[in-house]
């Protein structure tokens, strides 16, 4: 001891060394209480648990027969699976999409997503609840307990599909979604003993097909709402598809055949003809047994004790941006194992909200909705705009109660200050089982609209 | 049995082996004064148009000094050896990883300078560095290069004089005054410390940069005390005695302003009234620090974090964050591996000062630990060149033809000594 201690008496670089490592411990151990703070932002259901059994179908047939599977039995979260939900949220080019429509709206464009991945969230969402509502609408047209039957999928028109002006489209239309190809394709269902069409229009990206959209482009008669679902017969849905060279010549277009590997097959295959064929080394492939990766996020739920604390904490993970969290203080008040698709629609509205705050935030004089010639943008610079980046240089300065309702809710107007400015906004908070939470981004008693900013 | 070489031949070869040192020693300065001159003008306004690949090849040839120095080099001990290497391997790796070349630079430096006299070493950056600034700042003024002037609130007029930001001008000013002292030692007198106060008040009066100026002002009362107390307690010989403890914390220095400034940020509070207080006096900087910490959180290997500050334009900026403290900004930058290097390699410069008893160095050292709480130059090559005296020889040699006589008779006498 006495050794040490005369050591360390005499040499100051040893005690600065014990120091820095004393430093650097504190570093780590703090580093450590963070750690322990932070929340599990993403929850899983039973079903989202389910493991992955391929990555991915190289063949659209085989992803509509996934899909109908799923529908078949009546496995949401399978079908989900099947969906481009993040391929939509990582591939929409905004820009190009408000060009086209030459128009822009907060509540129904989808928000930047592939430009900003702080408005991945709510696109992803957004996405996610179109592709909830299509799977319940399809079963809705089928009987939810009846027996769908896949009796055979095709590529609808494939001789049109495959026309160079069509594929031209086709590309400009995989541009503006991220994707790497479209096709069309319908399957020939029996349902209680009647023959029936579905379509489906698939896209095509790096982790292979994914389910797009489904339609059939006509509509029931009786109303003007499309059909999922069209009665046919065996005839008529035969019309529909292009002979054996067509689809061959199609998928050759979109790079779905290699057309070398096609000619060497045709060559060798007289040779193989006659000699007996080796069997099939490799096992076939039956998508119906198969499970995708999950497609799709649902965010847990986190409060605080007091409401300005939960307030502060909110507008603080904005300005770290780690939305995770910031949506994770909204209050959702569904569970989502009882009830998947209410979850998801509280989520969606909390989000909607949200990117709401940023619009405003970023572009103050932003319309609900708006022509870009209008505001003498293009679709780049409106996008340029949006760009949530700089929400990193926001300065909380602190909130205000405004009004203590009744129904226990809380609403305060928030100050902050950005881009020179002093801004106000509002929340709406509410006390749940995990402490105080934000039930909207706006307030009553002040006037404040959902993601309001004066 | 082995053939024994003449005495002729082995001196006449050791004559060229420290010839071949010497002219690499002499290359590497000439390159080093280059890139000095490239990473000033960098921090000004002056406009360069660098020829086609300047950049690319004076870093080959940097490189390529410093590795030709390594091979002639038969100076290293296993000490050093381990030191250069894990040093180099660290840095090396957190610039990959974090993508701050600074520290890449640094690597570089202490590396090159290995062997050669500390106060050459000083001569020569303290000779490109107050050039170009005196360039910079006659051409500003004669309105060749833009001469940046800052209106801001309660402040007077704000004029960078052709660098990029007015602080920007008073830290250079700053490290050229450490750099004079430096290169003095203990010839320092009562008029060169009057002229760092003269210098710090101009500099002062057209920056407005009151962190710099309250630093060079601590930095002349230290040299008056010490030049009191040098009359009053130096042997024969001139030399002085500090007190043990004085000179034992001026060491630990290095390590309790990085201590207690990364304590004070990481948990600074509004709510709180002293840290309000201290954040005040500190313009700030505890206010940005907590945010740095609280947005991108510390890390092993560091991580790019993008800054905007002030400098460069007169244009209002919309938004700013800045980390001004290099041991906040360093922490969170460079990682806490390559950090914590540093700060041992400050506590070994220190320590090593304390030991050859070289107060004026270690005063030195201990004022660049008190600026750079304020300031985030803590190693970039244009302000600070002193972390590159790591491996440099620090006890000076006489004439050149009498120190390459002298290295001659040395290099024999350990031949001797050997055998």
């Amino acid at each position: 001891m006495k050794k040490i201690w005369s050591v360390l008496k005499k040499s100051p670089l040893v005690v600065g060394i014990l120091c820095v490592g004393l430093l650097m411990i504190g570093i780590q151990i703090y580093n450590i209480w963070l750690g322990a703070q932070e929340i599990e932002v993403y929850i899983s259901t039973e079903y989202m648990e389910r493991e992955a059994t391929i990555s991915g179908f190289s063949d659209p047939k085989e992803t509509v027969a996934y899909v109908l599977s799923a529908y078949e039995e009546k496995d949401m979260d399978k079908m989900l699976r099947g969906c481009a939900i993040t391929e939509r949220q990582n591939g929409l080019s905004t820009a190009e999409m408000a060009e086209l429509t030459g128009t822009f709206s907060i509540a129904k464009s989808q928000p930047p997503s592939a430009n900003y991945w702080e408005y991945g969230a709510l696109s992803r969402t957004r996405c996610l609840q179109e592709y909830i509502d299509l799977y319940h609408d399809f079963l809705k047209e089928t009987g939810e307990g009846t027996d769908i039957q896949v009796m055979r999928i095709d590529y609808r028109h494939a001789d049109l599909q495959g026309q160079t002006e069509d594929i031209l489209l086709m590309k400009q239309k995989s541009e503006l979604w991220g994707a790497v190809n479209f096709a069309d394709l319908i399957a020939l269902l029996e349902i209680e003993g009647r023959t029936y069409r579905a379509e489906f229009c698939m896209s095509e990206y790096r982790n292979g097909w994914k389910l797009f959209s489904q339609h059939s482009g006509e509509s029931d008669g009786e109303s003007e709402e499309e059909r999922l679902l069209h009665e046919t017969t065996e005839m008529e849905y035969l019309s529909l598809v292009s002979s054996e060279s067509d689809e061959q010549d199609f998928l050759r277009q979109i790079g779905l055949l290699d057309v070398e590997a096609d000619e060497e097959e045709e060559t060798s295959e007289a040779d193989v003809d006659n000699s007996e064929t080796e069997p099939d080394t490799e096992e076939e492939l039956i998508p119906e047994e198969q499970m995708l990766p999950i497609n799709y996020s649902l965010f847990s739920q986190t409060g605080e004790k007091t409401p300005e604390k939960a307030v502060k904490k909110f507008y603080m993970s904005l300005k770290k941006q780690d939305v995770g969290t910031a949506v994770c203080m909204g209050k959702n008040g569904e569970d989502a194992e009882k009830d998947f698709e209410k979850f998801v629609d509280c989520q969606e509205v909390f989000l909607d909200g949200l990117v709401r705050w940023y619009y405003h935030m970023v572009y103050r004089d932003i319309e609900e909705e708006f022509s870009l010639n209008s505001v003498g943008l293009t679709g780049k610079i409106l996008v340029d705009w949006l760009s949530p980046e700089n929400i990193k240089y926001m300065e909380y300065e602190g909130c205000e109660l405004v009004s203590d309702n009744q129904d226990g809710t809380k609403e305060y107007l928030v100050y902050l200050w950005f881009n020179r400015e002093h801004v106000i906004t509002a929340c709406t908070l509410e006390e749940t089982e995990y402490g105080w939470q934000i039930v909207s981004l706006s307030s009553e008693a002040e006037g404040y609209e959902v993601g309001e900013v004066r | 049995m082995r053939e024994k070489r003449p005495v002729k031949e082995m001196t006449k070869s050791y004559i060229q082996r420290l010839n071949a040192e010497k002219v690499l020693e002499d290359l590497y300065l000439l390159v080093m004064a280059v890139f000095v001159s490239y990473m000033f003008l960098g921090t000004t306004q002056v406009a360069v148009n660098w020829p086609d690949q300047f950049y690319n090849k004076m870093m080959t040839a940097l490189l390529g000094l410093v590795l030709a120095r390594i091979c002639f080099s038969k100076q290293y001990s296993l000490q050093e050896t381990i030191t250069a290497v894990l040093v180099s391997a660290v840095l090396y790796y957190a610039s990959k990883m974090n993508g701050y070349s600074e520290l890449y630079y640094l690597m570089i430096m202490i590396l090159g300078a290995k062997g050669i006299s500390a106060k050459k070493l000083i001569k020569v950056y303290f000779s490109v560095t107050v050039t170009l600034l005196i360039y910079t700042i006659v051409s500003s003024l004669l309105g060749y290069t833009e001469n940046l002037v800052y209106y801001q609130e309660n402040r007077r007029a704000r004029m960078a004089l052709g660098t990029v930001y007015p602080t920007d001008l008073s830290a250079h000013v700053f490290y050229s005054t450490l750099c004079y002292v430096f290169i003095r030692d203990e010839k320092i007198r009562w008029f060169d410390v009057a002229g760092i106060v003269i210098v710090a008040i101009l500099t002062f009066l057209t920056t407005d940069a009151r962190m710099n100026f309250l630093c060079t002002l601590l930095f002349a009362a230290g040299l008056i005390i010490y030049l009191f107390y040098k009359r009053k307690t130096a042997d024969e010989d001139g030399r002085v005695e500090l007190p043990g403890w004085i000179s034992y914390i001026f060491v630990l220095l290095p390590v309790l302003c990085a201590g207690v400034m990364i304590t004070l940020t990481t948990f600074y509070t509004p709510d709180f009234a002293p840290f309000r207080l201290l954040n005040r006096i500190l313009n700030n900087r505890l206010y940005y620090g907590k945010l740095g910490v609280d947005v991108y959180g510390f890390s092993r290997w560091g991580q790019y974090i993008e800054m905007m500050g002030n400098g460069g334009s007169t244009a209002k900026k919309s938004f700013y964050f800045f980390l001004d403290c290099s041991y906040v900004s360093g922490l969170l930058r460079w990682g806490g591996i390559a950090f914590a290097v540093i700060l041992i390699m400050m506590l070994m410069l220190s320590a090593k000062a304390r030991m050859e008893k070289k107060w004026v160095y270690l005063w030195i050292f201990v004022i660049i630990s008190v600026q750079c709480i304020i300031e985030h130059h803590l190693i970039e090559t244009a302000y600070n060149p002193f972390f590159w005296l790591f491996l440099a020889q620090w006890q000076e040699k006489g004439s050149r033809t009498s120190g390459l006589m002298q290295s001659i008779r040395r290099s024999s006498r350990q031949k001797w000594r050997l055998r």
